[in-house]
């Protein structure tokens, strides 16, 4: 009779999930050594460069003092120099305010629209406008008083309607109020029939004012006028 | 373990760092740059913008006067010493930038639209990045008021200190160059009224001891 004998199987390797947690743990511990390391030498070198950069601020000479507070003095007066002399406008058009100013002295705070912000491309896609108020140092170029509006192209084209080809029709009174000043580019400062919407950014860049505080600020500015816009 | 301890090491260090008080001469040659740099700026017809970040205030300027004062509530400096000189700001970044309204023209016979299409300052981020030359980095960020804002700052805060701090420095060094983050916490409001009024080109200069 013949037997026949299985040999013992070898027991076989087999990919056991301990394995498997074990070399991902490993690999987990290297990615947040490296990482740590990283963060680590960022931050020595971070380190390092503030405290180097103090040991390395400047060593005036002695007896230099006096000759840096004279520049200084210097340039302070010079910085003096560049801004408004008199009365001066300056008109924030995040929060739609004008002051009227001569110095650090406030005479006049006006709610004010300023520029939309809006755009807008001609139908046929030739010409677009961005109805932003300009911002920067200005000055008053002209003064009016029952301004009349001539109406640009981008009116008409808001408005749906053809471009007029004879000046006269572009023509609009009582749009503007009693009173305008022009800083530059076809902007103004100018009244308005929508005073509800004062305070709001409304305009195509012109800064709409009320009718009381535009008559102060008409009477008070004369031609030159810095007017500090941002 | 150890290089948690390392780490922990290291963040103290870097905490720790506290400018030392700047002595006479000192101060005055720092005085001396930032009145050029103001006299650069101011030179222009342009806004600048000048961060006093030892007094804590930021101030709108446009030739030397001062047509806005916004309050720093509070202000973390990491990195190089920043350099009193007149910088640009080259972008502004936010996860949601303010977009233009297109005002859509009327047709012929029909009445223009009621609906105002505007872009006002609410429109504006409150939390966003501002790039100078590439080096400094400055992070405006309104303070805590309430739950969600406390939980982004937190997860802001995270991430200055576990990704931009390190990598930036290690970066910047890497090619020859000092890194600077500065972020400054502001009402939420002023930081609306900031990015309003910061345009991507303007100057400004950052004064700090």
């Amino acid at each position: 009779m013949n037997e026949t004998v299985c040999p013992p199987q070898e027991p076989q390797p087999q990919p056991s999930g301990g394995s498997k947690k074990r070399f991902l743990k490993i690999a987990g511990l290297v990615a947040l050594s490296i990482w740590l390391s990283i963060l680590a030498a960022g931050y020595v070198i971070g380190w390092r460069a503030s405290k180097a950069q103090d040991m390395q601020s400047t060593e005036p000479k002695p007896g230099s003092s006096k000759v840096l507070k004279s520049e200084n003095a210097v340039l302070k007066k010079r910085l003096q120099v560049l801004g408004p002399r008199g009365l001066y406008i300056i008109i924030d058009t995040a929060d739609n305010v004008l002051y009227l100013k001569e110095g650090i002295k406030t005479s006049l705070k006006a709610t004010v629209s300023a520029g939309s912000g809006s755009l807008l491309i001609e139908p046929s896609g030739t010409r677009r406008w961005i109805f932003d108020t300009p911002r920067g140092e200005f000055k008053v170029e002209s003064k009016f008083v029952k301004p009349a509006w001539v109406k640009p192209d981008w009116a008409f084209i808001e408005e749906g309607k053809p471009i007029p080809k004879n000046p006269k029709d572009r023509v609009e009174l009582g749009m503007l109020g009693d009173y305008a000043l022009g800083f530059g580019d076809g902007y103004f400062i100018h009244g308005t029939l929508y005073t509800r919407l004062l305070g709001k950014n409304i305009t195509h860049g012109c800064v709409r004012v009320g009718d009381e505080d535009l008559k102060i600020l008409y009477q008070a500015a004369t031609l030159g006028t810095k007017v500090l816009i941002f | 373990m150890a290089f948690y301890r390392l780490l922990f090491l290291c963040l103290f260090l870097a905490l720790r760092v506290e400018a030392a008080p700047l002595p006479e001469l000192d101060r005055l040659v720092r005085e001396n740059n930032l009145l050029k740099s103001e006299h650069q700026l101011a030179k222009t017809p342009q806004v600048y913008v000048l961060f006093d970040l030892v007094e804590k205030e930021i101030f709108i300027k446009a030739r030397g006067t001062v047509v806005k004062e916004l309050s720093i509530d509070s202000l973390r400096i990491w990195g190089a010493s920043i350099q009193v000189k007149p910088m640009t700001l080259l972008k502004k970044d936010a996860l949601i930038e303010p977009e233009r309204k297109e005002i859509k023209p009327a047709k012929e016979g029909e009445e223009t639209s009621s609906e105002l299409q505007v872009l006002q300052v609410g429109d504006m981020p409150a939390r966003y990045r501002l790039s100078f030359d590439g080096t400094l980095w400055l992070y405006v960020r309104p303070k805590a008021e309430g739950t969600l804002s406390t939980l982004l700052n937190v997860l802001s805060s995270l991430k200055s200190y576990l990704i931009i701090k390190p990598l930036g420095t290690l970066w910047y060094a890497l090619r020859g160059e000092s890194f600077t983050e500065i972020v400054i916490y502001l009402s939420e409001n002023d930081a609306r009224s900031l990015y309003w009024a910061f345009q991507e080109g303007y100057g400004c200069t950052v004064w700090s001891e």
